[in-house]
């Protein structure tokens, strides 16, 4: 057994131990198995499909099973328009309740948001969808023309999805800037609002990009929102109240109406481009928050 | 040596002061004069109030929970009031732009109930009575920003502003330091420089009263040298407050030594008192 | 002694600030008022979608919403098919969220022990970037992967393999495993330095110090991974999607056999529900899931936190 003192982390008064249990170097074995067999499996199947001359027919514009025409790409741009819009929605809504929890607001009801905005977290997305149909479709549908199953709605209900991820990410960030601000600032007789729009905001930039970054890969990744409220029709928006259908809802609606095998081909397309987009969600993220850092503040996981 | 918490001219009187957490107090029936001018040292064990007390000064003790502060806090404008020193800044023995003028948030005369229910406002109040901390806490930008940020959020736009900080950072004995690099960032200067950028940033607000929470704890001996001799001249037409662990620091910079225990001023020792080994011999004991 | 001053009388003053300059405050008063609007925006929006839901959900709670007319023990028994109860995707959600955390359970918080405890530098880089690529997977990336696994098993060795509640549950085991290992690694990384040393110093085995102390002070934030990993298998749709679930196959007949789910019966409810009392029971289904999922998030949560104020409550103060 060598012992290399630079492996020997603070936290660790043995050092680097080879004689790992074999119990826990399985557990690790089988998720790396895990995530290999996803990654592999679904690029096994994408890849015939990308490089052979059903390539082009599946990056192509049109959707039209019975014709033989399988494009996806305005599966693609409505994906992007639709995690776009909800971004768009939701950041500076995100960032305006860390500001109102971070000195804009009251400090006492601050913790109430708070809690408001993890028990969001907590809803499963299937309800916020349910709901939405029957409350928020009827106005929608009133407001605009068509059946109110539309890009605004699937926009508005996304944004608030990924609400609550994008305020716990800026919250910890800037709870922890504020812990040391908080007292600087009202020691030089700033008031709480100023410290928040002067100091910490600035302070806090990349941790407001890493929240964004992480919302747009949530938002693209969704597929119960667009699926239940977007309408789904295989088109390019031309306005807000039209329907469109995104990568995610897309192979939902091919696996349940069973169009054949040549559909499965966009299926795997849809597939392997939705693992790159979110891959590179993945990569972002860790780039932006340094290798110093091993998890984001606070687990991102909590709702 | 009895503890002399009367002072016929006193900068700041402090009256039955309590301060408590959830319930539990920190600072009980604490009454201090603090002279207009001069270094008052606290003296105490860790755990004794000190900090506590010198937070309940400028109600920066509200940042954290549960806290409940009663007794009184009597705020007396500077002696310089009266001297026509409003136009302009005045200049004072340190170079330092000096105390405001007229304070017109202490009032032209008569002293202002800190903890009144209408006091002076909270921000302005802070302002009066600056602080420096422990450990150095700049802002996390350039060190002009550190300086200029708060001087414009608190003052407003100053035409006179960059003279200001060149005038502070020269009189910290951190402008030949920093001039060519005053939009780095602030973190990267090292401890000693980091705190007297903070001392420069506190000074630049031009406070009535300075706070000083043990601030040579995290600088070299050769640092603490000269922010001793900074404190010093600072002190000559203002009080100032200051909590300290080292005996040391305190018979070099002391006007006044006030020991703390069990969360109120106990004793206080003079210049005179501390002359012979007698004095310091009391002192000890009185630590002990 | 009275806290009232001596002499003079306090002077209480006027709110006045110095007149020296234009304060460019713009900016905090812009984001102050957009911050109370946006405060006041999303409770309103939390205050009336969770009201209309109790609204149209809670007068469909009853016996009637779960079974229908048929007697609850002999449904609960599998003697008799519930037709008009969501009794069979509850069942169905149990059996899957079980099933998924008896999967997950091994390799989620063995992963993370190895991570927190054993792995070198560059293991942890090298495995903490994969738990997080995995972390990012779209759900229903996750259920194509389990579709292609059964495309493979079906060109290979089971010619009949088809979608079923054990390839649904190994599907959303992977969905979950990286917040379980995100937990676990998190919660004994919280616990202190001083924990580890005093083990040590004591002449602790590294075996003894991980098993014997520092597990059973990290059980509450893995216990809350646990649960966390147990809400989001429950309220996942988009997996159980693609891998067999169905509208109506009453319980489970087996591990191999298709199944009902109750975040499906709510999606499948919006979109084909054609009498009144199908839609009440869709709102009966969105309540009980929101029940379940949502209180084993809330109390992950909660026993995180508990957790990590417990080694780091002290900081606070400075």
């Amino acid at each position: 057994m060598k012992l290399d003192p630079a492996v020997q982390g603070p936290s660790r008064p043995f050092g680097r131990d080879a004689r790992t249990p074999l119990a826990l170097r399985c557990a690790a074995a089988v998720t790396v198995l895990g995530i290999a067999a996803v990654f592999g499996f679904v690029t096994v199947y994408a890849l015939p499909v990308l490089l052979s001359g059903q390539g082009l027919a599946v990056l192509s514009w049109r959707w039209l099973p019975a014709a033989g025409q399988f494009g996806i790409l305005p599966m693609v741009c409505g994906s992007v328009l639709l995690a776009c819009s909800a971004l768009l929605l939701g950041w500076p809504l995100a960032l305006c309740l860390c500001g109102w929890m971070h000195g804009l607001g009251p400090a006492r009801p601050a913790r109430g948001l708070r809690q408001l905005v993890h028990g969001m977290a907590a809803v499963p997305t299937v309800v916020y969808g349910f709901v939405s149909v029957f409350l928020l479709v009827p106005l929608v549908r009133q407001a605009g023309q068509g059946s109110g199953l539309c890009w605004l709605s699937a926009a508005l209900v996304l944004a608030l999805l990924v609400l609550p991820t994008m305020v716990v990410i800026m919250d910890a960030a800037l709870r922890e800037q504020g812990r040391a601000l908080r007292l600087t600032g009202a020691a030089l007789g700033l008031s709480p609002a100023q410290v928040f729009a002067h100091v910490m905001l600035p302070g806090a930039r990349r941790w407001l990009i890493t929240a964004g970054v992480f919302g747009f890969g949530r938002a693209v990744g969704d597929t119960l929102i667009p699926l239940m409220l977007a309408g789904n029709a295989p088109g390019v928006p031309a306005s807000p109240f039209d329907a469109l259908r995104t990568l995610t809802a897309h192979m939902a609606l091919v696996m349940s109406t069973d169009a054949g095998s040549t559909a499965y081909h966009s299926l795997f397309a849809a597939g392997i481009l939705l693992l790159a987009v979110s891959a590179g969600v993945s990569l972002a993220v860790r780039r932006l928050r340094g290798t110093g850092q091993d998890s984001l503040p606070d687990a991102e996981w909590r709702p | 040596m009895e503890l002399n918490i009367r002072d016929p001219e006193p900068g700041l009187r402090v009256t039955g002061l309590r301060v408590s957490f959830h319930g539990r107090p920190a600072v009980e029936d604490a009454s201090l004069d603090l002279p207009r001018t001069g270094v008052t040292v606290l003296l105490g064990r860790s755990g004794s109030g000190k900090t506590t007390f010198l937070r309940a000064l400028n109600r920066l003790n509200e940042c954290f929970p549960g806290c409940e502060t009663t007794g009184s806090i009597l705020l007396y404008p500077g002696g310089r009031g009266g001297e026509g020193l409003a136009d302009g800044t005045p200049t004072t023995p340190c170079g330092v732009p000096g105390p405001d003028g007229p304070c017109d948030v202490l009032g032209p005369s008569g002293p202002c109930d800190v903890l009144g229910p209408s006091g002076p406002a909270l921000t302005e109040l802070r302002r009066r009575v600056g602080m420096v901390f422990q450990t150095p806490n700049v802002l996390p930008m350039s060190i002009r920003r550190n300086l200029l940020l708060p001087l414009e959020l608190v003052r407003g736009q100053l035409p006179d502003a960059p003279a200001r900080m060149q005038a502070v950072l020269t009189d910290v004995g951190l402008w030949d330091d920093v001039r060519q690099r005053l939009d780095r960032p602030a973190a990267q200067l090292s401890g000693g420089q980091q705190q007297r950028l903070c001392l420069a940033r506190m000074l630049i607000l031009q406070p009535d009263i300075l706070l000083l929470d043990e601030p040579t704890a995290s600088l070299d001996a050769a640092t603490t040298r000269d922010v001793e001799h900074l404190v010093r001249r600072l002190a000559a037409d203002r009080p100032v407050l200051m909590v300290s662990h080292s005996l040391g620091q305190a018979l070099r910079l002391a006007d006044r030594v006030v020991i703390f225990a069990n969360g109120r001023p106990q004793r206080e020792f003079t210049p005179a008192d501390l002359g012979g080994d007698a004095g310091r011999d009391a002192l000890m004991q009185a630590l002990l | 002694m009275t806290g009232r001053p001596i002499s003079p009388e306090p002077r209480h003053l006027p709110d006045r600030r110095i007149p020296s300059g234009a304060r460019p405050r713009t900016r905090e008063h812009v984001l102050t008022v957009a911050a109370w609007l946006a405060a006041v925006l999303v409770v309103s929006v939390a205050a009336v979608g969770c009201a209309y839901l109790l609204w149209r959900g809670v007068p469909t709670l009853g016996r009637a919403l779960f079974f229908g007319d048929t007697p609850p023990l002999l449904a609960m028994a599998g003697l008799r098919p519930v037709w008009d109860g969501i009794w069979p995707a509850c069942a169905g959600s149990l059996y899957l969220v079980g099933l998924a955390t008896l999967l997950v359970l091994g390799p989620g918080v063995g992963c993370g022990i190895y991570l927190a405890e054993y792995a070198g530098p560059r293991a942890r880089r090298h495995l903490g970037l994969a738990v997080e690529l995995l972390a990012g997977v779209p759900s229903i990336v996750m259920g194509l992967f389990g579709f292609t696994l059964i495309l493979v098993l079906r060109r290979t060795f089971v010619p009949q393999a088809n979608t079923c509640l054990l390839l649904a549950a190994g599907c959303l085991a992977l969905l979950v495993l990286p917040p379980l290992v995100v937990s676990t690694r998190a919660a004994l990384e919280s616990l202190p330095h001083g924990l580890r040393l005093t083990g040590a110093a004591l002449g602790l085995t590294r075996e003894q110090i991980v098993f014997r102390v520092l597990l059973p002070e990290a059980g509450r934030g893995i216990l809350g991974g646990v649960m966390l990993a147990m809400g989001r298998a429950a309220e996942d749709t988009a997996v159980i999607l693609l891998t067999g679930v169905v509208a109506n196959a009453g319980l489970p007949a087996g591990l191999l056999a298709k199944f009902e789910a109750l975040p499906f019966t709510i999606y499948y409810t919006a979109a084909q529900y054609q009498t009144e009392d199908e839609l009440a029971r869709g709102f009966g289904a969105a309540l009980v899931l929101l029940a379940l999922s949502g209180s084993m998030m809330l109390g992950a949560g909660a026993l995180q936190r508990v957790m990590e104020r417990r080694h780091k409550g002290e900081d606070a103060w400075n």
